[in-house]
């Protein structure tokens, strides 16, 4: 049976003391390991895999995109001029929707240059709106075109200033993101004086939005770790305790990327937060650390006084990750595993890293500054005199703050993922303005003829003129809008198309383009619309982009939540095992949970109460960073306790010995997340404030509450 | 109709400044564009092309592939054309897979031209088209028209090429 709190795992650190000369080819070995894999670090690129579950929907769009041969993406050309194009200006703009035909892995591109008549005995395929001579009138092509009533898009918006090009893209031959810069090349080559024209579509802002958020993350975490090891040197005032603090959490944040290679995990939008989790619970246990031996002067000592409750915050916060596999949705399995086997990796990496330099750094005899104390011994004091009143006014806190959290939404915007300079956000919404939108739901039906058009009618109703592309446009444009379009019908069409409207069993679909679902209030209100008329008209499966970002991004938020809730609860009963007190539980849930609520219920004040999966996330590193800081404080408690104290001593012990400790690293770790309210990302400016009000009401928390809760009736709560 | 043929004829005999081998002037990458239509009566419809041309001196062939567009839908093309030693006779295969298939075409080049003819049936259609098909190469520029072969002077396709 292992002893203590931190059920032995911190003998890791003392057999590091006993055999440093294999502890350091060990760590060396593993060090040269980080450095090969992390070359190696690979990012998924498609940001709606991260959404996908074992739902109904997430198989049905698996199914739909494997049954895509080849692979189909989109790029869309948006192309804006401040008056009405010219004749001259619409021949130059064929020309380019032709030379984009000719672009490595181009299968079609759709535009209003591609609208013909209905077929005639002479004109078998139709005659182009647009022939080679382009004539000043070619606005009446146009209008004899919509007088059809086929429902096809036209591409050109009805003030003739804006016109969209689809461009169908072979991924097999190339991905979106290696085709937009070819693209870019056309357009700025082919483009008329005077236009102007941007580039979206599903997968360009996906690729947008990860490679940003790579290169973002990327200069933040360098950034972050930067300032963290100068604001270390400048509270702790040693350079070496300093490093001894920050460079073995470093080493273990570094070694949960090389573990995701090792693993074969990508790092997704959801993983690329764990390193930063562990590098804060690292920084805040190198610190504890440091502290100890600048105390005892022995890092024998220093390990066996706060390494069990740094081992059992390692611990709980494996639990808490390992906690999310139990909500059996498929997508977090990854991250949850990585998070779990990654803490224990980065624990053990920063408990025998501070062995090894421990027993090889002298520390200085400068103390901690005494402001830091000073600042914990105060809120102790206040805590421990008022107990019943600090308890009361905790909990009536935590019941307005638990009021506030319920009242957020849970939320998906894909567009505040965009960095703040890119363009993207306002070509979208202009082509959502003059086109439905950028983002296609596809609704399957594997019903007859009668329901498809039933669908068709329904969804244009639902949509708007022009949105909805299925057999029926077809139907309508060869005057038989009875009849399903043959094969023979069909081959009229690119076989892109007809591959994308006819599955191979016979399927229908029909494409519907829509804005971003979550982008405000009225889209979603049209999205839902849109959707429940698709069902109400007998759609056998609704997919698509925007309906994973609404219904599986929502659905993985409140997994997430569950996830949390589970990761408060194993952690909690973690503690209260190692604690060996069932009277602990309330001690730590309060404290740990006040946190993340207050976190939560200040969504409202800073992001219009949207609960995104990113917000989820940080409240659950929050219940992390608010349980290291209890767990080191009750600790210490105990620690005193065993020597004898009174509860009111023992809290003093503990404030001064933890208590000033928990103030430098959340003086410590504020500085270090100062750097992403910097970020261009908006989710990631909301990530690192959320971190920082966690930090500072996690700390103001266990340092009045704790010590209210741990004297409140003396004996009776007073023992852990 | 024959004033048209003789017309045709003697384009085939007019003089240019190019050389006699106008199967390895046609060898390298060209751009093109013009127009080309489906049916006799047909629309007109803006076709840009690039194809890719090599020359084999020995076999005396030319092997030509490429993609030509028009609006909303591509066409990969590809045939290899052979003369003949000490006649102007060339024969080969030119390839539409999405159109016409693969068929059989005799000619002749001459001086800056190289024509020959095909006939085939169109699938879109199901009719029966029959083209004389002429490629004057010059000073780094390639053109191609086609006619009717029932009707000359019925310009089937006009497309301009440059390196």
């Amino acid at each position: 049976m292992f002893g203590g709190i931190g059920f032995g795992a911190e003998r890791l650190g003392l057999a590091a003391l006993r055999f440093p000369r294999t502890a350091w080819i060990g760590a060396i070995v593993l060090l040269a390991l980080i450095a090969v894999s992390l070359p190696r670090l690979s990012f998924d690129n498609d940001i709606h895999r991260a959404f996908l579950s074992d739902s109904p929907l997430s198989q049905a769009q698996r199914a739909y995109d494997a049954s895509q041969s080849p692979p189909l993406g989109t790029v869309l050309i948006h192309i804006t001029s401040p008056v009405a194009l010219t004749a001259a200006q619409m021949a130059r703009l064929r020309d380019l929707s032709l030379d984009l035909e000719f672009v490595g892995g181009v299968t079609a591109v759709a535009s209003p240059f591609v609208l013909r008549t209905p077929p005639t005995p002479d004109a078998p395929s139709g005659t182009p709106l647009f022939g080679p001579q382009i004539d000043a009138n070619f606005n009446a092509a146009l209008m004899s075109f919509d007088a059809l009533n086929t429902g096809l898009p036209i591409f050109v918006n009805e003030t003739l200033t804006a016109m969209l090009f689809s461009v169908s893209v072979d991924t097999n031959q190339s991905t979106v993101a290696e085709i937009v810069p070819t693209i870019s090349a056309a357009l700025n080559q082919g483009l008329p004086a005077g236009l102007s024209a941007h580039i979206t579509g599903e997968d360009v802002i996906s690729s947008e939005i990860v490679t940003g958020l790579k290169d973002d993350l990327i200069a933040l975490n360098l950034w972050g770790a930067l300032i963290v090891m100068l604001a270390a040197a400048a509270l702790l005032r040693d350079l070496t305790v300093a490093f001894l603090a920050v460079g073995p959490a470093l080493v273990g944040a570094a070694a949960v990327l090389a573990l995701s290679v090792w693993l074969g995990y990508p790092i997704t939008v959801l993983s690329n937060v764990i390193p930063i989790l562990l590098l804060v619970l690292g920084v805040a246990d190198g610190v504890h650390l440091a502290n100890g031996l600048k105390d005892s002067g022995n890092v024998h000592a220093a390990i066996q006084t706060v390494g069990p409750a740094c081992a059992l915050t390692a611990l709980t916060t494996a639990v808490a990750f390992a906690s999310i596999t139990l909500t059996g949705n498929s997508q977090l399995f990854e991250f949850a595993i990585l998070g779990a086997v990654g803490t224990m990796l980065s624990f053990a990496i920063v408990i025998v890293l501070f062995a090894l330099l421990g027993r090889t750094l002298r520390l200085s005899d400068r103390p901690l500054p005494p402001i830091s104390a000073a600042i914990a011994q105060r809120l102790t004091a206040l805590g421990a005199a008022r107990p019943r009143v600090t308890i009361a006014g905790c909990i009536l806190l935590l019941i307005v703050a638990t009021i506030g959290f319920s009242q957020t939404r849970a939320w998906f915007p894909l567009y505040q993922n965009l960095p703040d300079n890119s363009p993207t956000l306002a070509t979208n919404d202009a082509i959502s303005a003059d086109f439905g939108g950028v983002f296609q739901m596809i609704v399957e039906s594997d019903g007859d003829w009668e329901t498809t058009r039933a669908l068709a009618r329904a969804l244009e109703a639902a949509s708007g003129p022009r949105t909805v592309l299925s057999d029926l446009n077809l139907a309508r444009w060869l005057g038989r809008p009875d009849v399903r379009p043959s094969p023979a019908d069909m081959a009229m069409l690119p076989k892109a198309i007809v591959d994308q409207l006819r599955a191979e069993n016979g399927t229908s679909r029909l494409f519907v383009s829509v804005p971003e679902p979550m982008r405000n209030k009225d889209t979603l209100a049209q999205f839902d619309r849109v959707y429940d008329a698709a069902l109400t008209a007998g759609a056998d499966r609704i997919i698509g982009l925007p309906t994973i970002m609404r219904h599986e991004a929502v659905d993985l938020i409140g997994q997430l939540s569950l996830g949390l809730l589970v990761a408060t609860l194993g952690a909690t009963a973690m503690a209260a095992a190692a604690f060996r007190s069932v009277a602990i539980v309330p001690v730590l849930i309060i404290p740990n949970v006040l946190p993340l609520m207050l976190t939560g219920a200040s969504l409202h004040l800073w992001a219009e109460g949207q609960l995104t999966p990113t917000a989820v996330l940080a409240l659950t590193i929050a219940f992390g960073i608010a349980i290291d800081d209890t767990v080191h404080f009750l600790s210490r408690f105990r620690a005193a306790q065993l020597r004898g104290a009174t509860a009111r001593q023992a809290v003093s012990a503990a404030s001064l010995a933890a208590g000033q400790v928990m103030v430098l690293t959340t003086l410590l770790l504020t500085c270090g997340l100062c750097v992403t309210l910097f970020s261009d990302f908006s989710p990631i400016r909301v990530f690192g404030g959320m971190m920082i009000v966690t930090l500072w009401a996690a700390l103001l928390i266990d340092l009045l509450l704790l010590p209210a809760l741990l004297t409140w009736k003396g004996a009776a709560h007073g023992t852990v | 109709m024959a004033l048209s043929r003789l017309m045709f004829i003697l384009a085939l005999c007019a003089p240019t400044l190019v050389t006699a081998d106008p199967l390895s002037d046609m060898a390298g990458t060209w751009q093109g564009s013009g127009w080309a239509k489906q049916t006799q009566q047909g629309p007109q419809e803006t076709v840009r092309c690039r194809i890719n041309n090599s020359h084999d001196g020995a076999t005396r062939t030319l092997s030509l592939s490429g993609r030509c567009v028009v609006p909303g839908r591509q066409l990969e093309i590809s045939g290899s054309l052979t003369g003949t030693q000490g006649t102007e006779r060339i024969t080969g295969r030119w390839s539409n897979p999405d159109g016409i298939g693969s068929v059989r075409v005799v000619g002749i080049q001459r001086a800056g031209i190289v024509a020959f003819n095909f006939a085939a049936t169109d699938p879109a259609t199901g009719r029966d088209m029959a083209q004389n098909v002429e490629w004057r190469v010059s000073e780094g520029t390639l053109q191609l028209r086609s006619t009717d072969r029932k009707d000359p002077t019925l310009m089937m396709s006009d497309i301009s090429f440059g390196r």
